[in-house]
């Protein structure tokens, strides 16, 4: 059959073009360590991309952590004392029948630079049990940060955030007679020195303490603690606004977009080609029918029709895919398919297969579609960036699959959460260079496969 | 009679992925006033070249281009690109493309094409130009309100008028016409001669006709030159090169050809035209000549003077 | 005055285009009625028509619940048999297919225009010249740009800038212009600090003409700069392939033969004849320009159809989206309309008998 050596014609056409080589080892190397990160990141993780509380110790808008590489005052990474780090002890004091529960986190903090928040979580077992939460520095100064009663459960202590935090924090400070006139957040009041100038405050390094003190009247209530010292880098492409790791999000964004752009291409790039060829085989009313059909297709809004449809039903990225290939069936491409086909119908070896009898349909498809594949693949090839943008700019729209992280949502995330106006610079530049280089590579492959389907524009 | 073209060693050679393609060899011949020379020979020979490098219309891909070109005593082949452009070409040479059909321009219409040469060589105002344009096509028997035609309006014979039309605008010494006719039916061809040969008449243009049809160059040929692998190989006046052909390629072309009133016994020529990018060695023609001698394989044949005006490269004459 | 078969031939395309557009707008309504949300959209227009009206009268209130109820009811049961939305779904897809057509649109559910419209005509009509300011200088200007371009490395081709401008080419073929738009806005504005990061005018507005002139104009920058530098590379190229092969053909070499300047042969004999296929190649490239514009638009917050398409699909709001898929079949079909004119004047070969 003459398939096998249409496929060498191309793959020869591919390796000797350098535009062709860089695409295909760019492609090669993108499903090698797809492939090899998938094992490493498995689904489970990415099925809670949508769950915030699957990535809440995760810092939030922070760096990639290679970033450290380039500067000199390092930014520092997450630093969570989990409850079992917790020095636990406990005394009673009899008079007054109280149990004193005391927890202590020690951690040692070596950056020169402050974390991006605080957080305390408190998981108390009791219905109401009285807390009085203290940090010491190195240099010793101990400072109140909260003082009160908590219920049963989950308590979350923003001490970044929280306004009764931050006046503890400065009636304690008073106490010491620093004055924090200058307004600033927890986060570096806890960790810088007391200088009393406050310019470019820096960290002090050691050991850091937390200590909380629970009281209660029943012997069976229960405190555990888990600090979070959230960094400001985090992996290896950062975290968005959600604190989700960016990196999970690129590398399961590439098969899918991969997969649409590549399954999108292929079947209206086959589809496309068969009907322009049967348009041009069968010829008479059906020839005529198809023309027509595919001017109207050409003109048709494509877009809107399709955010029409995604308004009107809410649709998952799948039958996005079926949608979009339906209503690309006809296009540019079956006009090229059917002026081919009837220059190939010209030929001799065709007229003799008709003389010896072979079926319409087995000439259409052992001897003339064979014969279209070199072009059918080249524009399959330079198709796939535009279906993956398409994805893309879905998302942009807000129309995608909301529960994939593709490389689309990521970026149409990224520039909603002001990534741009901000200068949040690696939420929107990773997935962008991904996409930009997935789509080159296309491009480029498409580039070498051109040469075989269009010799014309070859030097002479 | 006085010459007006003298070529001698002209030399195009071009690049191409198979090698370099020897397509003009070393020519020479001359033209003189008022005559018309017929280059003669199969496709593939180099005539078009011939004609691509007097008329200087040289594509990207040259290797060597070099001879003299020696019109009316001065050497054109040493002018600048520049000088040419405005000097020699259309004004004093122009030419008859073959495939009337491909020369017009699509979108312009007729008339202004003829009357280009006019508005940028002889710097005539629109009107002027146009109106001339007019006069030319009735000249070549076109009715003067075709000026106002696409050329996809024109049928084939009309079309080749308007490129002869086109041709004569700026009163040139030497008109080259390359298959004039190949792509007509007989009778517009014959009608197409026709005009050729009351223009020749009545203007004294001397013409370089480049044909493959022997025949037809008998209508208007005084001298024919045959080439043959990009060189010629046989130069004289037409009734000599009919009647007494002296090179056994030009003999086997007489020999090709039907004629009327006789009963001849067609020939053929054996084997293929030579490959332009490695010749054959010592003469091109020796592997379909039947007569072929030892020396022809080795040594190529000078273009020797054999009588007045008369030459042929073949070492049956000597050399 | 014009030649019968040009007629002949914007006649037959002309009723190509009114075909499509009504296939267009018809299966816009199909895809949107199929689980009957314009039906709804229509009853709840109506009945809040007739509700409002039978409020302002002064015996409204004197009435019963039930006597009210029941007017109610009566009225919109007259109203929707007026209307024929009491008729079986194809006919009713008839009915709203006419409307569409004639551009009444209905009202919007949420949006209104600055003038306080509801009505999405008039919503979509305030919004469409910005679009069309924007993106039709942006395709005039690419499109000379890349002609100009194109001329240029017709007449050097395999040099070197040829060589280097056609990975250039490729590399923007397959990035659209919205992408650029973010990248750019990210640099331009804020790295660079060069331009704003989007919208048409300042906030407040400059007060004489003259300023708001500029403003606009300052506004519009980078848009029109990434729209530009986004689809000029791959368009000089087409049109240099385009010019390459003319110019290799058999008119060409004539014209050279007769003398003329390497400028007039430039453009009479390969810029004017390579003409008409360009414009064929641009008229299918600018229908999924006019898409692409939707997200460009989006990106740079200019108040335009794309802009309104955004919010329109971020408060559900389907009156305005199923209207401006009207709006956008109709720009395409006059669109191509308008080049298939132009094509027309362009290639005599139209003109004459075919």
């Amino acid at each position: 059959m003459n398939v096998p050596r249409e496929f060498q014609e191309m793959t020869n056409a591919i390796l000797r073009s350098k535009a062709g080589i860089f695409g295909l080892s760019i492609i090669i190397i993108m499903i090698i360590l797809s492939t090899l990160v998938l094992i490493y990141v498995p689904f489970n993780v990415a099925k809670e991309w949508n769950n915030p509380m699957f990535w809440q110790r995760n810092p939030r808008l922070a760096l990639p952590n290679w970033v450290n590489i380039f500067l000199e005052k390092k930014l520092p990474e997450t630093i969570i004392v989990a409850n079992e780090s917790f020095r636990k002890y406990s005394y009673y004091l009899e008079t007054a029948g109280l149990k004193y529960n005391v927890l202590e986190g020690k951690f040692s903090y070596e950056y020169q630079d402050f974390p991006s928040e605080l957080r305390l979580i408190l998981y108390v077992d009791a219905e109401r049990i009285l807390v009085e939460i203290k940090w010491l520095q190195p240099s010793g100064i101990n400072v109140t940060l909260w003082k009160g009663f908590l219920k049963g459960g989950l308590n979350s202590i923003y001490i970044s955030r929280e306004k009764e935090v931050y006046e503890y924090i400065e009636d304690s400070l008073k106490r010491f007679n620093i004055s924090s006139s200058m307004i600033m957040r927890p986060e570096i009041i806890l960790f810088m020195d007391n200088n009393p100038s406050h310019v470019n405050p820096t960290p002090v390094n050691g050991v850091y303490m937390l200590k909380i003190v629970s009281i209660s009247s029943n012997p069976m209530d229960n405190v555990d603690a888990e600090l979070i010292i959230y960094g400001k880098v985090f992996g290896l492409a950062g975290t968005d606004d959600k604190r989700r790791d960016i990196f999970v999000g690129l590398v399961w964004g590439a098969p899918i977009a991969l997969s649409f752009g590549l399954i999108a291409a292929l079947a209206t790039s086959f589809l496309q080609t068969f009907i322009g060829s049967l348009s041009a085989w069968y010829g008479g009313l059906i020839d005529e029918f198809i023309q027509r059909v595919t001017d109207v297709y050409m003109i048709l809004p494509f877009l809107p029709i399709l955010i029409t449809i995604s308004i009107v039903y809410r649709i998952d990225i799948w039958t996005l895919l079926f949608i979009v290939v339906g209503l690309s069936v006809f296009g540019g491409a079956t006009k090229t398919a059917r002026s081919m086909t009837l220059q190939i119908m010209t030929e001799q070896y065709i007229e003799a297969a008709i003389s010896y009898g072979a079926s319409r349909k087995r000439i259409l498809f052992l001897y003339i579609l064979p014969r279209l594949l070199p072009y059918t693949m080249a524009n399959m090839v330079l198709s796939v960036p535009s279906y993956v943008f398409l994805e893309a700019a879905l998302s942009v729209l807000g129309l995608g699959d909301p529960m994939m992280p593709t490389w689309g949502k990521i970026i149409s995330d990224a520039y909603s959460g002001g990534a741009v106006v901000h200068g949040l610079w690696w939420w929107i530049l990773l997935p962008s260079a991904l996409i930009i280089l997935t789509a080159i590579s296309f491009a480029f492959i498409g580039l070498a496969l051109d040469k075989v389907v269009n010799p014309r524009l070859r030097e002479r | 009679m006085e010459e007006i073209l003298k070529i001698r060693d002209l030399k195009l050679y071009y690049r191409t992925l198979r090698g370099t393609v020897r397509a003009v060899d070393s020519i020479s011949f001359h033209l003189c006033k008022g005559e018309t020379l017929a280059i003669v020979g199969e496709s593939g020979c180099g005539k078009t070249s011939t004609a691509i490098a007097i008329m200087r219309l040289l594509p990207r891909n040259i290797d060597v281009y070099e001879g003299e070109i020696i019109l009316n005593g001065v050497n054109i082949m040493q002018m600048d690109d520049e000088r040419f452009r405005k000097e020699i070409s259309w004004r004093k040479i122009s030419m008859v493309f073959q495939g009337a059909m491909n020369s017009l321009n699509p979108v312009i219409k007729v008339g202004f094409q003829v009357a280009e040469p006019l508005i940028i060589h002889a710097k005539m105002d629109k009107n002027k130009a146009l109106s001339k344009a007019r006069e030319l096509l009735e000249l070549v028997g076109l009715p003067a309100f075709i000026a106002d035609r696409y050329p996809h309006e024109l049928s084939g014979g009309m079309k080749q008028r308007v490129v002869i039309a086109m041709a004569l605008a700026l009163n040139p010494s030497i008109v080259i016409l390359d298959e004039p006719t190949s792509a007509l039916d007989v009778i517009t061809q014959a009608n197409i001669m026709n005009l050729l040969k009351k223009l020749k008449k009545e203007s004294s243009l001397s013409y370089i006709l480049i044909t493959h049809d022997l025949a037809l160059s008998s209508e208007l040929a005084d001298k024919i030159a045959v080439m043959y692998g990009g060189k010629i190989v046989e130069y004289g006046t037409s009734e000599q090169i009919y009647l007494d052909a002296k090179h056994p390629y030009s003999q086997k072309l007489l020999a090709s050809i039907p004629t009327l009133r006789t009963d001849k016994k067609l020939e053929f020529i054996p084997g293929a035209p030579p490959d332009l990018v490695s010749p054959p060695s010592g003469c091109r023609f020796h592997p379909r000549c039947p007569y072929t001698m030892p020396i022809c394989k080795e040594k190529e044949p000078p273009f020797q003077n054999v009588e007045e005006d008369r030459y042929v490269a073949c070492f049956l004459y000597g050399g | 005055m014009l030649p019968l078969a040009m007629l002949k031939y914007l006649g037959k395309r002309m009723l190509l285009l009114f075909i499509t557009l009504v296939l267009a707008v018809y299966l816009t309504i199909i895809v949107a009625n199929a689980g009957g949300l314009i039906d709804n959209i229509l009853k709840s227009q109506i009945k809040y028509d007739i509700v409002s009206s039978l409020v302002r009268l002064p015996t409204w209130s004197e009435l019963t619940e039930e006597e009210q109820k029941r007017i109610i009811d009566e009225r919109f049961q007259m109203a929707i048999q007026a209307k024929g939305l009491d008729k079986p779904f194809i006919e009713r897809t008839f009915i709203y297919l006419i409307d569409a057509l004639t551009l009444r649109l209905g009202r919007a559910l949420f949006i209104t225009s600055a003038s306080g419209s509801k009505n999405v005509g008039d919503i979509i009509l305030e919004r469409l010249p910005q679009t069309v300011l924007l993106f039709t200088t942006g395709t005039i200007l690419y499109s000379i740009i890349g002609l100009i371009l194109g001329l240029y490395m017709a007449k050097h081709p395999g040099g070197f800038f040829d060589k280097a401008f056609s990975i250039f080419a490729i590399v923007t073929q397959v990035i659209p212009p919205w992408f650029f738009g973010i990248l750019f806005i990210m640099l331009f504005a804020y790295y660079l600090r060069l331009t704003p990061f989007g919208g048409m005018v300042s906030a407040p507005p400059p007060n004489n003409p003259i300023g708001y002139i500029l403003d606009v104009i300052y506004h519009m920058a980078l848009p029109l700069f990434a729209w530009i530098f986004s689809l000029f590379g791959a368009w000089a190229y087409i049109a240099r392939n385009l010019m390459v092969q003319i110019a290799e053909e058999d008119f060409v070499i004539a014209a050279k033969a007769k003398g003329l300047s390497e400028n007039i042969l430039m453009r009479r004999y390969v810029l004017r004849p390579s003409l008409p296929p360009v414009v064929t190649v641009i008229s299918l490239s600018l229908i999924s320009s006019w898409q692409g514009a939707i997200i460009t638009e989006t990106v740079f917050n200019w108040p335009g159809l794309g802009t309104l398409f955004f919010q329109a699909i971020s408060s559900l709001d389907a009156p305005v989206v199923i209207g401006l898929t009207v709006i956008y079949a109709y720009l395409l079909v006059i669109t191509v309309l308008i080049l298939d004119l132009i094509y027309s004047v362009l290639d005599p070969r139209i003109r004459a008998r075919r």
